[in-house]
């Protein structure tokens, strides 16, 4: 059974590389659509036409992989609710649905109702910066239309609600393996607001400044039981969702290159990593320069998450594990991923 | 001529000053001759450690590595790590 969700940087030669290193087990592909009708809230590297997009979508059906577009702007500024607004999702969605596109990922719940009676044939994703987190709002989105809805990694490792959600509705749950982001991050609601205006429809905000990532960073450095608490599923730990009824576990990092990209679908298509588990996480890259953290050494470690009340004051298990196993590289040397100007400019 | 997208990013969109930049540059130009045109134009620090993509693909694993010849449209991404993290 086809089981993952991956990450598209949304060129061909990526999409090959990907379904290469998925070995039979990618169900679909993600991709950002175009940031000048509904934006996104990641930023792109490059920049998909409909064309591109058409081409890829009988690439992936070729393996049997479905495309989905990703418009999960978390804020669309009222836009969706004007009538040109209005207009022009319906135009953008005809273009999506004619070139034979799967599913769509949005996190407006009017989108949602709007997809699923406008556009009966594309399957809607409620994204995960929908943040459902609870029985009740996965109820609300599935009887808007909800085909899957992918839940919010806050409760990634709360066995509990997830249960209680699986229970609850019918369609399919998907969640979020690889993402670092800090739990319950104080950051998250505005970091996606700004993210989702600056790769969204003009006016973009020309930024100085990226406050909440490096906030959030810095953050981390202090605290860095934060990498360990943080919502993550490890690839041995994937048979621990599924046992739950969790159907697609999603591969985050369309930002990233193809090469990190296949990295992760090997590791997870595999159910194991035998490295530094940052590696595997969508997330500040400078962390995984700064800290080595052993995923063979958290094995087992689901078994206290699973039954855990999610009050680290009180709490203090990731810490402890921090203290034993995260190890601190403290050197400002990057890897060969980074190099200083005059050694690409004297070497080459 | 050959025109690019350059899109900057962490410390290196606060040098460049901008979120994207269009470049134009002669026919038959390549990265390392973009980068030489950005180092002069925004006097980048020679140590300043970068990562450049080209249309998403690491540099490092271009065939022409630095000598890849661009092309009309392409976006270059270059980042730099936040020194802000290492403050701490």
């Amino acid at each position: 059974m086809r089981w993952l969700s991956v990450a598209h940087p949304g060129h061909m030669e990526a999409l090959k590389e990907i379904i290469r290193a998925g070995n039979g087990n990618i169900y679909e592909v993600y991709t950002g659509g175009s940031p000048d009708c509904i934006g996104t809230a990641r930023s792109g590297l490059g920049r998909t036409t409909t064309e591109d997009i058409r081409e890829q979508v009988e690439y992936a059906h070729s393996h049997g992989i479905r495309m989905n577009i990703v418009l999960n702007s978390s804020c669309l500024g009222g836009r969706h609710l004007t009538q040109d607004g209005h207009n022009l999702y319906r135009w953008y969605l005809n273009v999506l649905n004619d070139i034979g596109v799967d599913s769509v990922t949005v996190a407006e719940p009017f989108l949602v109702e709007m997809i699923a009676k406008e556009f009966p044939d594309i399957d809607i994703t409620v994204s995960c910066i929908a943040f459902v987190n609870s029985p009740q709002k996965a109820m609300y989105y599935e009887e808007l239309g909800a085909e899957t809805i992918a839940l919010d990694i806050n409760i990634n490792k709360n066995f509990p609600v997830l249960q209680n959600i699986r229970e609850a509705v019918s369609c399919k749950l998907k969640v979020l393996v690889n993402e670092g982001c800090i739990l319950d991050c104080p950051f998250r609601y505005a970091h996606f607001n700004l993210l989702s205006h600056a790769n969204g429809p003009e006016p973009r905000p020309p930024l100085k400044y990226e406050y909440y990532q490096q906030r959030c960073a810095t953050m981390r450095v202090k605290h860095p039981e934060l990498l360990i608490s943080s919502g993550w599923i490890r690839p041995e730990d994937v048979k621990e969702y599924e046992a739950i009824g969790i159907d697609l576990f999603k591969i985050s990092g369309r930002i990233q290159s193809v090469n990190w990209i296949t990295n992760c679908v090997r590791a997870y298509s595999a159910r194991e990593y035998h490295g530094n588990l940052l590696e595997l996480l969508d997330s500040t890259r400078e962390l995984r320069r700064l800290f080595y953290l052993p995923n063979d050494a958290l094995e087992g470690a689901i078994e206290k998450w699973k039954v855990c009340d999610k009050n680290c004051y009180k709490c203090g298990y990731c810490k402890r594990l921090s203290k034993e196993i995260l190890v601190y590289s403290g050197r400002r040397t990057p890897n060969e991923e980074l190099k200083p100007l005059n050694e690409y400019l004297v070497v080459e | 001529m050959v025109l690019v997208k350059v899109r900057p990013l962490d410390v290196f969109k606060k040098i460049i000053g901008e979120g994207e930049i269009l470049l134009e540059l002669e026919d038959g130009s390549n990265i390392l001759d973009l980068l030489r045109v950005l180092k002069e134009r925004y006097n980048i620090y020679e140590r300043l450690y970068l990562m450049i993509m080209r249309n998403g693909r690491h540099v490092r694993f271009l065939e022409e590595g630095g000598r890849t010849m661009l092309e009309d449209e392409d976006i270059i991404t270059i980042a730099s790590p936040s020194p802000e993290v290492y403050k701490t």
